[in-house]
């Protein structure tokens, strides 16, 4: 310990610092006690699900169909739908989505349209799922239903697409924000033309952000169940839709319509494999998440 | 204001009547004066008087700042670098700029230097245009074993004089200089001042500083900024007086001017 007893300064500060630190302490402590509840709750929801769905935690709940027998029922259809409309869906928003915060931020800079852009995507992202299902309903399952042949898969993931766009172009957007002005400014300096600056400095520092929006995004869309029901999702697949543009227009389920279809059934046997279903698309999130965590730490350069 | 041409020389930039503008605020108030071609032209003047600003019209970087507005001529060879049809990315790949903060690319070294090279089409060696630029920023010694390493890795005065070798790599013909040497030790600020030295023969370099010392062991003509405050209370710049540098220091016209340069004010 210093001493400060005789210092001249001492009479004009207050340090206070035992009270400082403590102060310090009790946050962390408050911080430590969310993150603690928030793994609580999680555990308890996790324990919960696989002690109802682990007997029926097997390879039969993967390469099975469903069936009216809760014992031979697998989700081998909703797995690949899931798999499907996550594919398209990524690939459908993946350029439209950066693609236009980019214009937002770093072309159309403080222009009016922009402006009025940005706070009709910013509400777009607020809207409830349903109303995407709704739109897709009209818009992709009958209206374009010559192109996408009604319920399928394709329409599903246009309505998926319709549903994350607006998150995928606010996160983009944060993740361009948080690039340094004076590296744009340096790039210009040289002679860039605004394309170069975007694709050399600009681009590169924001993907690993702009990667975990996307992905968060994408996590949100493989869990909708309301939107894939309003465009008539079935749930009673026993085909796979074939490989290929053909399978674009195949019928199609997904995992939380499979999911929710055995929920919703009397007897408990299904209540069983629907909490093995769950386990099935939580592992799948985590799959995805595990992804973007990779994909961000190889692009996140050293430099 | 003044009106000059130093004799025998031709002028790369000439200003009209310059107001600059941030949104409503005037940040720079008409100002007229004339850059001579390859000699070094200092700028200084109090904290805030518009110096940056006035710099960063002559690549037309203000362009990229939402609400900065130019009012007024700049002619770059007799051409009006604000007319509709001039193209900016045209401008700075003639007119290279350091700027006031190290602003390194995340990059290699090797990359710093080489980026504006290769976009700008470079056809020579590019290994040994690195190697003569760094050697020119005086930065080659200490970083000729880490070429691959990031440029942010670099101190903050290395981070400037890898900016600078970043400047001169493509050749530009006119240098801004936004205190070059404000993070620099005094050795390293000597070399910078050799390097204008050495590029005075053939480049244009503008240069904005704090340091007194550096105007006049540099600069051939200097231009003095002053603030002033308006009704308003809003501070705007202003060119107080412009001249050849040993005139500035010696027999300045105005007292503004004599009490800056004397260590009075800034
Ligand atoms: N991007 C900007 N937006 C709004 N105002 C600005 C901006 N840049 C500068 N200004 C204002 O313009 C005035 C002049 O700023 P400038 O940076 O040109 O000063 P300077 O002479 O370079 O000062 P210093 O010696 O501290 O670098 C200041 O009042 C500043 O607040
Ligand atoms: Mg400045």
């Amino acid at each position: 310990m210093i001493n400060l007893e005789n210092s001249p300064k001492e009479a004009n500060f207050n340090y206070a610092l035992n009270l400082r630190y403590k102060i310090g302490r009790i946050f962390a402590i408050l911080c430590w006690l969310s993150v603690a509840l928030a793994l609580i709750i999680l555990a308890i929801l996790l324990i919960d699900v696989f002690i109802d769905g682990l007997p029926r935690l097997d390879w039969d709940l993967l390469t099975k169909f469903p069936s009216r027998r809760p014992a031979q029922s697998g989700l081998k259809s909703a797995l690949v739908g899931s798999i499907w409309l996550m594919i398209l869906t990524s690939i459908i928003t993946f350029p439209l989505g950066v693609g236009a915060a980019i214009f937002l931020e770093e072309f159309a800079a403080d222009s009016w349209l922009a402006k009025v852009i940005e706070i009709n995507i910013n509400n777009l992202a607020a809207v409830p799922s349903i109303i995407y299902g709704l739109l897709g309903l009209e818009l992709f399952v009958r209206i374009m239903s010559p192109i996408t042949n009604g319920r399928s898969v394709i329409s599903g993931a246009l309505t998926l697409s319709l549903l994350v766009l607006p998150i995928i172009i606010v996160s983009t957007r944060e993740a361009l924000r948080a690039v340094p002005n004076s590296l744009r400014q340096a790039g210009f300096a040289l002679g860039a033309t605004r394309w170069e600056v975007v694709k050399d400095h600009v681009l590169p520092l924001a993907f690993p952000g702009i990667l975990t929006g996307i992905i968060l995004a994408l996590s949100r869309a493989i869990g909708e169940t309301a939107p894939l029901i309003t465009i008539g999702a079935l749930t009673f697949i026993a085909f796979l839709p074939p490989l290929g543009l053909e399978g674009l227009r195949s019928p199609f389920t997904a995992l939380p319509i499979q999911i929710f279809n055995w929920v919703s059934r009397p007897q408990a046997a299904f209540h069983t494999v629907a909490a093995a279903g769950i386990i099935v698309l939580m592992v799948l999130l985590l799959l995805m998440n595990a992804t973007a965590i990779f994909l961000r730490n190889k692009f996140q350069r050293n430099f | 204001m003044l009106d000059f041409p130093i004799e025998s020389t031709k002028n790369v930039f000439e200003v009209r009547g310059v107001s600059v503008y941030y949104k409503n605020f005037e940040a720079l108030r008409n100002v007229s004066m004339k850059i001579p071609e390859k000699e070094i032209t200092a700028f200084i003047g109090p904290s805030g008087c518009g110096k940056s600003t006035l710099l960063r019209c002559f690549n037309r970087l203000n362009d990229l700042i939402p609400g900065a507005k130019v009012k007024g001529q700049i002619y770059y060879h007799g051409k009006d670098l604000y007319a509709p049809q001039v193209d900016p990315v045209e401008i700075r790949q003639k007119i290279g700029m350091v700027f006031q903060k190290p602003n390194p690319f995340p990059k290699s070294i090797y990359d710093n230097i080489a980026y504006g090279a290769r976009i700008n089409g470079y056809k020579g060696n590019m290994d040994e245009l690195v190697e003569r630029s760094l050697r020119q920023a005086a930065l080659w010694d200490e970083v000729k074993s880490k070429l691959r390493e990031s440029g942010l890795s670099l101190s903050g005065g290395q981070q400037q004089r890898l900016c600078i070798a970043r400047a001169i790599a493509i050749e530009p013909e006119v240098i801004l200089m936004d205190e070059p040497c404000s993070a620099l030790d005094p050795i390293s600020t000597l070399k910078i001042e050799e390097l204008m030295h050495e590029l005075r023969s053939q480049y244009t370099i503008i240069i904005v500083t704090h340091n007194m010392q550096q105007a006049l062991r540099v600069s051939s003509m200097t231009a003095f900024f002053n603030v002033i405050a308006g009704e308003d209370g809003k501070r705007s710049g202003y060119l107080v007086e412009y001249d050849r540098t040993e005139k500035i220091f010696s027999f300045p016209q105005e007292n503004a001017t004599q009490e800056y340069v004397s260590g009075k004010f800034g």
